[in-house]
């Protein structure tokens, strides 16, 4: 009986050891693929971006309305928008690289600077798209 | 009566792929079914992780591979609708979706375990797909859009990259003399 009850505890460890063994296998599969496929997205749009594939010119520039029509410019609302998410990130990333464990965590001024700066670039694609130069009382610039 | 025969429909890529997963799947199904009902349980957990872990993986090369060769066109990812050059919002969208998923999954393959998602980082995603959202909505209501057909008024250019298809619809007491 002693015997018996050993065989059965031992073939319970063998099949919770393999059990978590394949589990163990499955979430470093999972690893690689999920690395296989965020990475190759990441590097496919970085290769496209930096060889000219998606095209990335007039991202500084800025559409605006005028008399005779719609002239396209250099956008500081723009230029803040980049230079401010560009920030975000990086802090964003150094904090996460850093303490890998508490995850991706930003101080709430930070987060409030990016709606401002968000708030920025669409007060001033709205006022540049709908009104523009256009001078009302009958002049344009 | 012609004695031709109609050409016997050439297999496709993904009926062989279906195919060869049908097999593998059959094949390890029949390898690992257990007697114990305890012992069928767990094999079955696993072999659903594995199976979803791989139909994940396949769609996403497929799409992967798709983009890699030019099948889905990336050129227009970055374009603003109507206008001239690559849009602001859609960039920076993009930009914080790469880099907080890239994040996630840096935390998931540290801790080995699923990750809080903090206000802060739902805040910001919100921000840039409202952003875009908005941006879209004002260049709809400009009319600068893809099909728009609006005429350009002649005028001498302003910059050299100066729009020929967007022109502002005529505002109230509005005078076109470009001053």
């Amino acid at each position: 009986m002693a015997s018996r009850t050993l065989a059965i505890r031992r073939g319970d460890l063998e099949r919770l050891a393999g059990k978590r063994l394949l589990m163990a296998n499955l979430a470093s599969l999972a690893a690689t693929c999920g690395l296989v496929l965020l990475g190759g997205l990441t590097a496919l749009l970085l290769w496209r971006l930096v060889s000219g594939g998606i095209p990335c010119g007039g991202l500084l520039e800025g559409d605006v309305r005028t008399a005779s029509g719609t002239i396209t410019e250099f956008s500081p609302s723009r230029t803040q928008m980049l230079v401010i998410s560009t920030y975000t990130l990086i802090y964003g990333v150094a904090q996460m690289v850093a303490h890998p464990e508490l995850g991706i965590h930003m101080p709430r001024a930070l987060v409030a600077v990016q709606v401002g700066s968000h708030a920025v670039y669409l007060v001033g694609k709205a006022y540049s798209l709908l009104v523009g130069r256009i001078d009302w009382k009958g002049r344009s610039q | 009566v012609s004695n031709e025969t109609p050409p016997a429909p050439s297999s496709s890529p993904n009926t062989a792929l279906v195919g060869i997963l049908a097999v593998v799947a059959g094949a390890g199904f029949l390898y690992y079914f257990p007697a114990n009902r305890n012992l069928a349980m767990d094999k079955l957990t696993i072999a659903i992780g594995y199976a979803l872990l791989i139909l994940i993986f396949l769609f996403g090369l497929i799409v992967l591979l798709k983009m890699a060769t030019g099948e889905i066109d990336l050129r227009l990812l970055l374009a603003e609708d109507g206008g001239n050059g690559a849009s602001m919002s859609r960039f920076q969208l993009l930009v914080f979706t790469l880099v907080i998923a890239m994040s996630f999954f840096l935390i998931v393959a540290h801790t080995q375990q699923f990750p809080t998602m903090s206000a802060e980082v739902l805040t910001l995603l919100g921000i840039s797909a409202t952003t875009y959202g908005v941006s879209k909505g004002i260049q709809a209501s400009s009319g600068q859009t893809k099909g728009d057909p609006t005429p350009t008024a002649a005028s001498p250019p302003v910059t050299p990259r100066e729009n020929p298809q967007a022109a502002p619809a005529a505002a109230p007491g509005q005078d076109n003399a470009a001053g």
